[in-house]
């Protein structure tokens, strides 16, 4: 059953007098459980495309559903409040709250979507050891290294129980060992879950650990490939 | 956890939040000491003129304001007096002859004004004032002197003086008085100028009887002035009184200090713009260094106002360091200033002096003066605060994360 559907997403940027076409009519749909690479080369759209999917910018033209939700006739108070409760996301800086300790930065989003105490703790905790990082719940993201940063960004996009998480080059920053872990564990979720992943990358080490892969070229799918 | 997130946000860059916590503090800290040394000063001009010239209150014969003539004068009736000092919030009320006299002694001569009061009641605390001899008692028939008159007349105690003038009725005035004591004021025309007297002796001197030319009352506590004033006029006097109060007596007095309280303000307002701006500098610094945080937290799914509400609590905790540190840093001397004045450098003095006003740092200890100052300060911080909540309000996510 598909859970996100774009029907002929369109983005235009204009620079200057020039109009850069970064998406030219994407179709797509991802169904529920789905581990998905975008891939393509820089500038082919894989950022804007997740962006889009993800309401952080608007279409110029075509349409985005999330379940029976059509995103794009969304507000901005509403946007918020849709990505909080339905999409996680990982960002290839890790960005995680700097004075925050890895738990309270997993419990954050929780915070916002105003759950009980007791089931941040728990939920805090678990995610926490799934991704290994038990023994690492109070420390600050500068005393963690980039991997274990990633692990600790994962954690929390999947804090809220979203549909789906979103990451954006999520091993750029990583060295192929710690990337190929953080897949590993990003699939682990996948199943146990439930969670659709959506991850943009050129990083074919991370491609081959992918169960579908789009790729992109020039703001338009230039292929569409299910692998084992 | 977002007062968690604010307070240790503050600490994320020290060297911005000491400099911000700086500013509050000395803007709270110049404001406090200024204003509490401008309002000591017009405290003690009051004071001076209240306690040697004036009193809160006074009681007089009818026409002697406009015309303060030993002429114009009032019979002292000791029972009024009684009832005068059993009314609410008065400290005492303390009767007065004051003239004018020719003083000579030796060559040189001298115009001088002529107290005569009763020195173990009379506001103007002799005691305080004394810097030698003794206080006259009320049957002596020694005077005391300014510091500044006897200097000029090269004289110490035990000398005499000439006291030369006109008596009631016409009468020729003319004694003369060993000196008692030598008095310090602040007031360099009171210091050159000043004959005190017991009021006996002044009675005698310019042959009034038991006549006074006023009656002055000093109140325990200033403001209550328009209460006692009616109370003081349904009393029963031999001849029509006028009763004054001190805002009615030295009107230029206190419209001088108004005008130099405009200026203060006006200068602590200045003062506030420039604070203000170092304060928004910070803020646009740090909203501008912390542009793509904002832009993954409302991406994350924080709302923005949620956001707004984060950076208001670092500001208000900022602010509230910097103003109560202003205050811990400002009211120690503030303190010191009020129970002990520091006395002006010669250059100063002279300046001041010129003026009359008591040459020292005294400040006046005024916790809603205070309080009025930490919040105006407390308040600019918020509304600089404006400018983040813009910022937040309009930001992109996709282009505050864009590097």
């Amino acid at each position: 059953m598909s859970i996100i559907k774009t029907q002929g997403l369109t983005k235009i940027y204009k620079e200057h007098t020039v109009e850069v076409r970064a998406l030219n009519g994407v179709t797509m749909d991802i169904a529920e459980g789905e581990f998905t690479a975008i891939v393509g080369p820089s500038g082919s759209g894989k950022t804007t495309l997740l962006n889009i999917i993800g309401g952080l910018d608007k279409p110029s033209g075509g349409q985005v559903s999330i379940g029976d939700v059509d995103i794009t006739d969304l507000n901005d108070n509403q946007l918020i409040d849709f990505r909080l409760n339905n999409i996680g996301f990982v960002f290839q800086a890790y960005n995680l709250i700097p004075v925050l300790t890895a738990r309270e930065n997993v419990e954050f989003i929780m915070l916002m979507q105003k759950r009980p105490k007791a089931e941040m703790d728990e939920r805090a905790e678990s995610l926490l050891k799934a991704v290994g990082l038990e023994d690492q719940m109070h420390k600050r993201p500068r005393e963690m290294s980039g991997g274990q940063q990633q692990r600790v960004a994962v954690a929390r996009a999947l804090a809220s129980k979203p549909k789906f998480v979103l990451a954006d080059e999520p091993t750029a920053n990583l060295d192929s060992k710690t990337a190929i872990n953080l897949l590993d564990i990003m699939a682990t979720l996948n199943k146990e879950e439930g969670t659709i992943f959506i991850f943009s990358t050129h990083d074919q080490k991370v491609i081959d650990r992918a169960r579908r892969v789009v790729t992109l070229e020039d703001g338009k799918i230039v292929s569409d490939v299910l692998q084992n | 956890m977002y007062f968690k997130l604010a307070w240790r946000n503050i600490w994320r860059n020290k060297r911005r939040s000491f400099i911000t916590i700086g500013s509050i503090l000395f803007a709270v800290f110049f404001a406090l000491i200024m204003r509490s040394f401008q309002e000591g000063m017009y405290e003690m001009m009051i004071d001076n003129m209240v306690s040697i010239s004036t009193g809160h209150l006074q009681v007089h014969k009818e026409g002697y304001w406009e015309d303060r003539s030993i002429d114009n004068i009032m019979t002292l009736d000791q029972d009024v007096l009684k009832e005068m000092n059993s009314i609410a919030n008065v400290n005492r009320a303390c009767p007065r002859i004051e003239s004018f006299a020719w003083i000579t002694a030796d060559n040189l001569g001298r115009g001088a004004i002529l107290i005569g009061l009763d020195p173990r009641v009379d506001v103007m605390a002799l005691d305080d004032k004394l810097v030698d001899g003794e206080v006259v008692g009320m049957d002596d028939k020694s005077i005391m002197i300014g510091e500044g008159m006897a200097e000029y007349f090269g004289i110490t105690i035990g000398d005499t003086l000439v006291l030369l003038g006109q008596g009631y009725h016409a009468q020729t005035a003319a004694a003369i008085y060993p000196v008692g004591g030598i008095l310090h004021f602040g007031n360099p025309e009171f210091s050159d100028k000043l004959v005190v007297m017991p009021l006996k002796l002044a009675q005698e001197f310019c042959s009034t009887e038991d006549r006074v030319s006023s009656i002055l009352i000093e109140l325990d506590d200033i403001v209550a002035h328009t209460e006692v004033k009616p109370k003081l006029q349904g009393l029963q006097y031999a001849e029509a009184v006028s009763v004054l109060d001190y805002e009615e007596m030295i009107p230029e007095v206190l419209e001088a200090i108004q005008a130099d309280r405009i200026g203060g303000k006006i200068f602590i307002g200045i003062l506030y713009v420039i604070i203000s701006f170092g304060i928004f500098g910070t803020i646009m610094m740090m909203t501008a260094e912390r542009k793509y945080e904002y832009g993954v937290l409302i991406s994350i799914g924080m709302h923005r106002f949620k956001l707004f509400m984060i950076t208001l609590r670092e500001s208000i905790l900022i602010a509230f360091i910097g103003v109560l540190m202003g205050f811990l840093v400002a009211f120690p001397l503030i303190y010191k200033l009020h129970h002990d004045p520091i006395p002006f450098g010669e250059e100063e003095m002279e300046a001041f002096q010129s003026f009359g006003i008591e040459p020292a740092y005294y400040s006046v200890i005024d916790l809603v003066l205070c309080f009025e100052h930490m919040l105006i300060i407390f308040c600019i911080a918020m509304v600089v605060n404006l400018y983040p909540l813009v910022k937040i309000m309009t930001l992109r996510p996709v282009e505050a994360m864009r590097k």
